[in-house]
């Protein structure tokens, strides 16, 4: 740890930033914060570890609406925030020279819905980790697990643990987790009927309470008014019909489609759990295989739905 | 006049609620798809008493997050009234018993009456299920409360081992166990151990701050920075109000099609950007920092000042649910300090 708050001191310095962002020691057992340093003294605060999960891409658009002059801004990043901060780059939502983007490795994240999923409504006052294993200590239980039960589903398929585009890295590149193939439970999912998917489609977006938590956590969400906020006119019911949840869920999916880096953000946002990944990882996967396209990995490439290549394939325009 | 405490066998307790159900609606904490939330409860389904604190918190049941306030059509408008037997809640924890309290204060006003809340709440009955293992994030001793308060109870239930303890709070309460059947009058021996129960979950809680000057030391701080640095990394979700047993602000729509349609009221937020804009376009709360601000000063410095108490319960959920942990214990303690540093 002391590796990072040394190199990130340097690089304050040499780059001249005015804002970093990255992570500390949150309040409860396995979670870490976000935080905002002006400051090289500040410093000692960071840690990264695999409890800083969040995406913190997100809030390079929150410095671009503060107004007055964008500052210079370091960036933490695992690979999926680097891919999120290369995709928002890419789509013009930030300057390239604005951003310094500091690749630290990425070993997987534990996911705090997966988390409180497993502790089934308790909540644990400590931890002990032992390689791959960790044990939860609460209130008159203990319960031993193997990491990676706590990771996000991203993590478990995840192939790029570490930033494809960077200024800074520091320590040594991880490699993939790969404890399942990254298309296993999508083409899994895919193998069932119809029928047995939109049940469980009902299910999953019958829980969602419209708190939009997976919205507001997403790099990618972050059109100025969102069609479910506007009133005129009015896309879709508020409140909590399935129909209207659900066309809610779709349309951000068709709308992240070819931007998605498959950071988890949502999932791991979601006050009930909600398998929200499900639908992204088939869209992601579909923009793959037709356009060969892959989002956050270069600065160049222009992104599969904002170009057009005449060797698309097109089978599926009536 | 002291009242009897009852006892009731947890092996009765499938019957108990059968029983209860031929005069209520009887809703309780049930696991579905892995959320536990308050539903009505079916002949022969199983509660989940004993999950620490349900996802959702109680409100809803007697203020949905979509309610219909009324339809209409060519003909005219005609409403919607909950018709439904007096309902029962069984098993919300003394934090979620209190905030229907809080909640009254604002749908039941010396003026006005929501009958929409007034429909479901009146005649209703509260058993609580007291906390034998208060979690880490819980915080209602900071608030007048606790894991064994019976603020807002009809009833409150403590688990003793192999039995449930019942003791009325309120004549209601006692109306019913008086004549219910399967109870038995508990012993001096019952009684004790409730007690050590109540004593074991209340020191395993740690001592609370004290609140006192909370409402002076944020009305002072209105433009303390503050604010920029909790709000910073807020994302503007609603993970915390939705999940709140005291939020209860709400948005009225209409939809319609085909010449017949409902109003609906539905839970709104004040995290949410529309909650506050105006017709103009303009919006007296541009930023997460004025919106985070808000909801923080409704509950500990607004309520305060219009109700007498702090519109917070101390559940902890949204503690527990933020996506970013932002931890609203942390931000009163730093109020606290800051306000005793000036």
């Amino acid at each position: 740890m002391d590796e990072l708050v040394e190199k990130i001191k340097k690089i304050f310095a040499e780059e001249k930033l005015e804002l970093l962002i990255g992570y500390t020691k949150g309040t409860l057992p396995l979670r870490a914060t976000p935080i905002f340093i002006e400051s090289a003294d500040d410093a000692d605060k960071l840690i990264f570890d695999f409890t800083c999960h969040n995406n913190l891409a997100k809030y390079l658009l929150d410095e671009k609406k503060r107004g007055g002059d964008i500052r210079k801004v370091g960036i933490i990043a695992k690979g999926c925030d680097a891919r999120a901060v290369v995709q928002l780059v890419v789509e013009g939502q930030f300057e390239r020279e604005k951003v310094v983007i500091i690749g630290v490795p990425c070993e997987g994240v534990i996911d705090p819905g997966k988390l409180r999923k497993e502790l089934s409504g308790r909540e644990i006052k400590n931890f002990e980790i032992n390689g791959d294993r960790t044990t939860l200590l609460g209130n008159g239980f203990e319960l031993e697990l193997d990491m990676s039960e706590l990771f996000s589903d991203s993590c478990l398929s995840c192939r790029y643990p570490n930033a494809p585009q960077y200024d800074y890295f520091i320590g040594e590149p991880a490699e993939p987790i790969g404890v399942r193939n990254e298309y296993t439970s999508v083409d899994e999912f895919e193998k069932k009927s119809p029928d047995e998917r939109w049940t469980y489609f009902e299910r999953e977006y019958s829980k969602c309470i419209r708190c939009y938590a997976c919205r507001n956590a997403c790099p990618f969400c972050y059109c100025e008014e969102c069609f479910v906020d506007r009133s005129t006119p009015r896309w879709t019911g508020k409140g909590n019909d399935l129909s209207d949840t659900i066309i809610f869920h779709i349309v951000r999916v068709l709308h992240t489609a070819g931007r998605c880096v498959d950071c988890g953000a949502c999932a791991a946002a979601c006050p009930l759990n909600i398998d929200i990944r499900m639908l992204g990882k088939r869209v992601e996967k579909e923009v793959k295989e037709r356009f060969g396209f892959t989002a956050g990995l270069d600065f160049e490439t222009q992104p599969a739905m904002a170009t057009f290549n005449e060797n698309d394939k097109e089978e599926f325009i009536m | 006049m002291e009242m009897d405490t009852y006892k009731l066998q947890k092996g009765n307790l499938g019957r108990f609620l059968q029983k209860l159900g031929e005069e209520f609606a009887v809703y309780a904490p049930v696991k579905s798809d892995g959320v536990v939330a308050f539903v009505e409860l079916m002949p022969g389904q199983e509660s989940a008493l004993d999950f620490p604190r349900t996802h959702k918190p109680p409100k809803d049941v007697f203020y949905p997050q979509t309610e219909v306030m009324f339809g209409y059509d060519k003909d005219g408008m005609h409403s919607v009234e909950y018709k439904g037997k007096p309902i029962a809640l069984f098993g919300t924890r003394p934090c979620d018993a209190k905030s229907f309290l809080l909640l009254e204060r604002v749908f039941i006003d010396p003026k006005y009456e929501d009958p929409y809340w007034a429909a479901r709440r009146n005649n209703a009955l509260v058993f609580s299920l007291a906390c034998n293992d208060p979690l880490p994030s819980c915080f209602c001793n900071w608030l007048d409360g606790g894991p064994f308060s019976n603020t807002g109870s009809d009833v409150l239930i403590t688990d003793i081992g192999d039995a449930y303890l019942l003791e009325p709070i309120s004549e209601n309460g006692e109306r019913f166990l008086s004549s219910a059947d399967l109870l038995q009058i508990s012993t001096g021996k019952d009684i004790e151990k409730a007690q050590n129960a109540k004593e074991r979950a209340e020191s395993s809680m740690g001592a609370p701050p004290k609140l006192d000057s909370l409402k002076a030391s944020l009305d002072a701080l209105w433009d303390s920075p503050l604010w920029d640095e909790v709000s910073s990394k807020c994302l503007g979700c609603a993970a915390c109000t939705y999940s709140c047993p005291t939020c209860y602000c709400f948005d009225i729509q209409d939809e319609s099609r085909r010449g017949k349609g409902v109003r609906i009221r539905l839970w709104d937020t004040c995290q949410f950007p529309p909650f506050t804009k105006e017709g103009s376009g303009h919006n007296p709360r541009p930023t997460q920092k004025h919106r985070l601000r808000q909801r923080f000063m409704h509950k500990f410095s607004y309520f305060v000042e219009k109700e007498g108490e702090f519109g917070c319960v101390g559940c902890g959920r949204c503690v527990s649910l933020c996506p970013v942990n932002i931890d609203i214990r942390g931000f009163i303690n730093e109020v606290l300090k800051t306000a005793q540093g000036q």
